[in-house]
């Protein structure tokens, strides 16, 4: 790969719910090959972000296009097999199972292989559950099985959306998906994920996209985003440099802060 | 599939069974029964002479306990009712006009309706005349409720200025009287009285507006003996007299009508200050 | 991808087992309604029979087979719908109000037609075909409140549902009896029937034909969309994100489901609970898969009225035979608490 194409990219996005303007005048691009962590606080507009790039909340202005072409513009199963999507909280009704919950990512194509059903579910550590009702699972099982439907969904080269994935994993799980997702960035796969922790950025990102109240702050390389003093004036927290990436320095009460987490 | 192709199957086979039970029996005959749908229609067909004749009955008809109960309030039971083998069906149809299951089981099994609204005596001679030309009842019997209907008929439409004004209630929880228009204005026209009420039909009525009719007898027609209480409570300017007609025929437009009428105007007499 | 070797499909074996199970449940009970009349004992009496009967009777007991079995279905599949819809278990066209708009929707046109001009013009039209447009319109109307006001509200939980629905149901509720206070006495009688829920045992046969063609087609429907069912279960934007046309599926949904609510409704009148608990029989016995769940349901459906019928051709307390909607709602009434205390429990 020497000049990657641009998978995904995002113009002039709008979002407002009522009066409240969740992000604004956003860009964003993701490369084939490289992944992109988006950090920001809490109510930042991570989600929204995502979810309008995933095509799953239509924006109030702007415009995401997959390889070149908008995505209203997209037939169905052509988009699905290409953009996949893991939601910060996967739901599930009815009383499926973890194996058929990833089946689901076939949807469109009218099925999928039950070889692929079970090596996804191996890639994310949850093949011995895969008979199991997906009600049963906790929320960072729900997670991985959820990745697992993406991975079925898109293939190798696809374009994967991820709302923070990591949040509710151990951090042997952590470690996991990161590899996961590093090793389907290495395929080909476009990434985009909503980051928290500044150490699973540094790990997995190449590119960082930093939020604030719902407007770019900075965007670029991941080594200059996650800078300590970046990170701490956009999370009102000291960060120090560490072995693997800025860490915070939590009880310290440096900055006051009022509703960071 | 092939469970839904089983149940198309099913209803494959069943549809035909409708097809070929389309002609009636051959041998079949319909006897002399009268399967009443109509508490108010079994009364005129006992008054008439025909009681034994009586197959089946409603739940609310009175003096048949014995018999089967062929319709309610949710309709005709069809196989009651053609295992009853009825030569004539009573009813009152409804506004709606007349129950077409039962339209579906005459041209099935060949009875007669017989029956229409009773709203009046009116009603209650065609009724008779109905019946009798069906060839039911005694044909003395006909000939005396028919002149009796006649009289209470004739007698309601000599109209009194001088009349005691009455007002029928017959509940109390809201008030509903009998307007006109209905067979209890005819029957306390007839019976020498004048119905407080203008309006037609069943009629809702206030406290107030129970009061400001200010009637001089108030006619109640029913067996609860707290309703005089009730009447007693109420701040009428001038009470009036409380008169009680109890009994379910005054409840029914029937050939007990010129009953009612004799009945009524006693009650009105022993009601005069 | 090959095709060969797919994801195992639902229905499982369990899924199988469950709808031949309910299949001869609904059969049995077919048979046994068949086999079960009302006669005239030796005292000319009203008695229970066992047995084939003569030609007219037989008729009459499959048309009202037919009509139970239909009805039943239709109400199963019209709670599938709005269980699907909505995202709630406790759905159905009775609690939610859907059976009532359809009942002010028939008491509106009969009430039109009775004003003469140009309204008795509507009404009549409305009246047409036993009433299912002028239903249809009400069901569709109480179904589209609830789902705009579900909506609005970001969902709701299934007591918050219930609630809503009653609100929904005691409105049109109010409407049927203003119009009742409007038309002379002498009609209102006329309802009171209807209120309780009948199976009329000689329906005319375009009827049946007509509730029946829409009760197969909907099964259909349901059966070939079932693995788009099955993925909307997921929450709304991963099964958008999966490539559900979750706003087609959903105005779909509140169709089909109002349209046969509306046809029961005009069948058998507004009966209570069958409509909610034959979903979760579907469920229970054929599993998640919406492929077993909307053969399970339809079939589920049926046998409940089926089931009713034949029991009350063998219960008279002395006032003729129990009317069918007081047989669902004392099984479906202790039931419906059953689900809510589940529910509950799970939460």
């Amino acid at each position: 790969m020497t000049k990657a194409a641009v998978r995904l990219s995002a113009d002039g996005l709008t979002v407002r719910f009522g009066a409240v303007e969740a992000i604004a005048e956003l860009a964003v691009a993701a490369p084939a090959g490289r992944v992109l962590a988006v950090l920001g606080r809490n109510a930042s507009g991570k989600s929204t972000l995502l979810r309008c790039l995933a095509g799953v909340l239509t924006p109030t202005a702007g415009t995401v296009a997959l390889d070149g072409r908008p995505l209203k513009d997209w037939p169905r199963a052509g988009r699905a097999s290409r953009l996949g999507y893991l939601a910060q909280q996967p739901q599930l009704a009815g009383g499926f199972t973890v194996a058929e919950s990833v089946a689901f990512g076939g949807h469109a194509v009218g099925g999928v292989a039950a070889s692929a059903v079970g090596e996804a579910l191996a890639t994310v550590g949850l093949e011995p559950l895969a008979d199991r009702p997906f009600g049963d699972l906790s929320v960072g099982q729900r997670q991985r099985a959820a990745m697992a439907r993406v991975l079925v969904q898109v293939g190798a080269d696809g374009v994967m959306i991820l709302d923070e994935p990591f949040a509710a994993q151990d951090p042997g799980e952590v470690d996991r998906l990161i590899r996961v997702v590093r090793a389907r960035a290495a395929e080909g796969a476009a990434v985009i994920a909503a980051v928290h922790d500044a150490t699973v950025a540094h790990a997995i990102a190449d590119d960082v996209l930093l939020l604030d109240g719902g407007r770019v702050c900075f965007a670029g390389a991941a080594g200059d985003g996650l800078s300590p003093d970046r990170l701490g004036r956009l999370f009102g927290l000291d960060f120090v440099a560490g072995p693997s990436g800025p860490t915070p320095r939590f009880g310290l009460g440096i900055m006051p802060s009022d509703d960071s987490a | 599939m092939v469970v839904l192709l089983g149940l198309l199957g099913l209803q494959a086979l069943l549809v035909p069974l409708i097809g070929c039970a389309d002609e009636p029996g051959p041998e079949r005959t319909t006897g002399l029964g009268i399967a009443s749908l109509s508490p108010a229609m079994t009364t005129i067909v006992r008054d008439l002479g025909a009681g034994d004749r009586l197959v089946g009955r409603t739940p609310w008809c009175r003096g048949v306990d014995d018999l089967p109960v062929v319709g309610a309030l949710d309709g005709v039971d069809a196989e009651v009712l053609v295992g009853l083998r009825p030569g004539v069906v009573v009813h009152q149809p409804p506004a709606a006009g007349t129950d077409p299951v039962l339209l579906a089981l005459r041209e099935r099994v060949g009875f007669t309706i017989v029956g229409g609204r009773l709203d009046g005596s009116d009603d209650v001679i065609a009724a008779i005349d109905a019946l009798s030309a069906a060839g039911i009842g005694d044909d003395s019997l006909v000939a005396r409720h028919r002149t009796a209907m006649e009289r209470v008929r004739s007698a309601a439409a000599e109209s009194r200025d001088d009349a005691r004004s009455v007002l029928v209630l017959f509940a109390l929880d809201p008030f509903a009287a009998a307007g006109r228009e209905t067979y209890l204005d005819e029957v306390v026209r007839a019976a020498g009285g004048r119905n407080v009420t203008t309006r037609p039909g069943w009629i809702e009525l206030s406290v107030e507006e129970v009061v400001g009719l200010h009637p001089e007898v108030v006619l109640l027609v029913s067996s609860d003996v707290s309703a005089v209480d009730t009447l007693g409570a109420i701040p009428w300017t001038v009470p009036p007299a409380v008169v009680a007609l109890d009994g379910a025929e005054a409840l029914e437009p029937s050939t007990r009508m010129p009953d009612l009428v004799e009945r009524v105007e006693s009650l009105l007499a022993g009601a005069g200050m | 991808m090959s095709g060969s070797s797919r994801t195992p499909r639902i229905p499982s074996a369990r899924g199988r087992g469950g709808i031949v199970g309910l299949f001869l449940i609904a059969a049995i009970a077919a048979g046994c309604r068949l086999l079960l009349g009302r006669g005239i004992d030796a005292d000319g009496g009203a008695t229970t029979v066992v047995g084939l009967p003569e030609a007219v009777l037989l008729e009459i007991r499959v048309s009202t087979i037919l009509a139970a079995a239909t009805a039943g279905a239709a109400l199963g599949l019209s709670g599938l719908a709005f269980q699907t819809l909505l995202r709630n278990p406790l759905a159905s066209p009775w609690v939610l109000g859907v059976s009532s708009g359809a009942g002010f929707g028939l008491m509106l046109a009969m009430w039109l037609a009775r004003l003469g001009g140009g309204a008795a013009m509507v009404g009549g039209m409305l009246l047409a075909g036993a009433g299912i447009p002028a239903s249809a319109i009400g069901a569709l109307l109480a179904i589209s409140i609830v789902w705009m006001l579900s909506r609005r509200l970001g969902g709701f939980d299934p007591v918050g549902l219930v609630l809503c629905g009653v609100v929904t149901s005691a409105t049109f509720g109010a409407g049927i009896m203003l119009l009742q206070h409007l038309v002379p006495s002498g009609v209102r009688g006329d309802l009171v029937g209807w209120m309780m829920g009948r199976i009329p045992e000689l329906a005319p046969r375009w009827l049946l034909a007509v509730a029946g063609g829409s009760v197969g087609l909907v099964t259909i429907i349901g059966w070939r969309a079932s693995s788009m069912l099955d993925a909307a279960s997921l929450g709304d934007d991963e099964a958008r994100s999966i490539g559900v046309p979750l706003e087609a599926m959903r105005r779909w949904l509140l169709v089909l489901g109002g349209g046969l609510a509306a046809i029961a409704v005009v069948l058998v009148g507004p009966i209570a609970f069958v409509g909610l608990l034959a979903p979760h029989a579907g469920r229970r016995l054929t599993g998640a898969g919406h492929r077993g769940v909307v053969l399970g349901t339809v079939l589920a459906g049926a046998s409940m009225l089926l089931v009713a019928d034949a029991v009350r051709q063998v219960v008279d307390l002395g006032g003729g035979r129990l009317p069918v909607g007081v047989l669902t709602a004392l099984v479906g009434g202790p039931a419906f608490l059953g689900l809510l205390l589940q529910g509950r429990g799970r939460a």
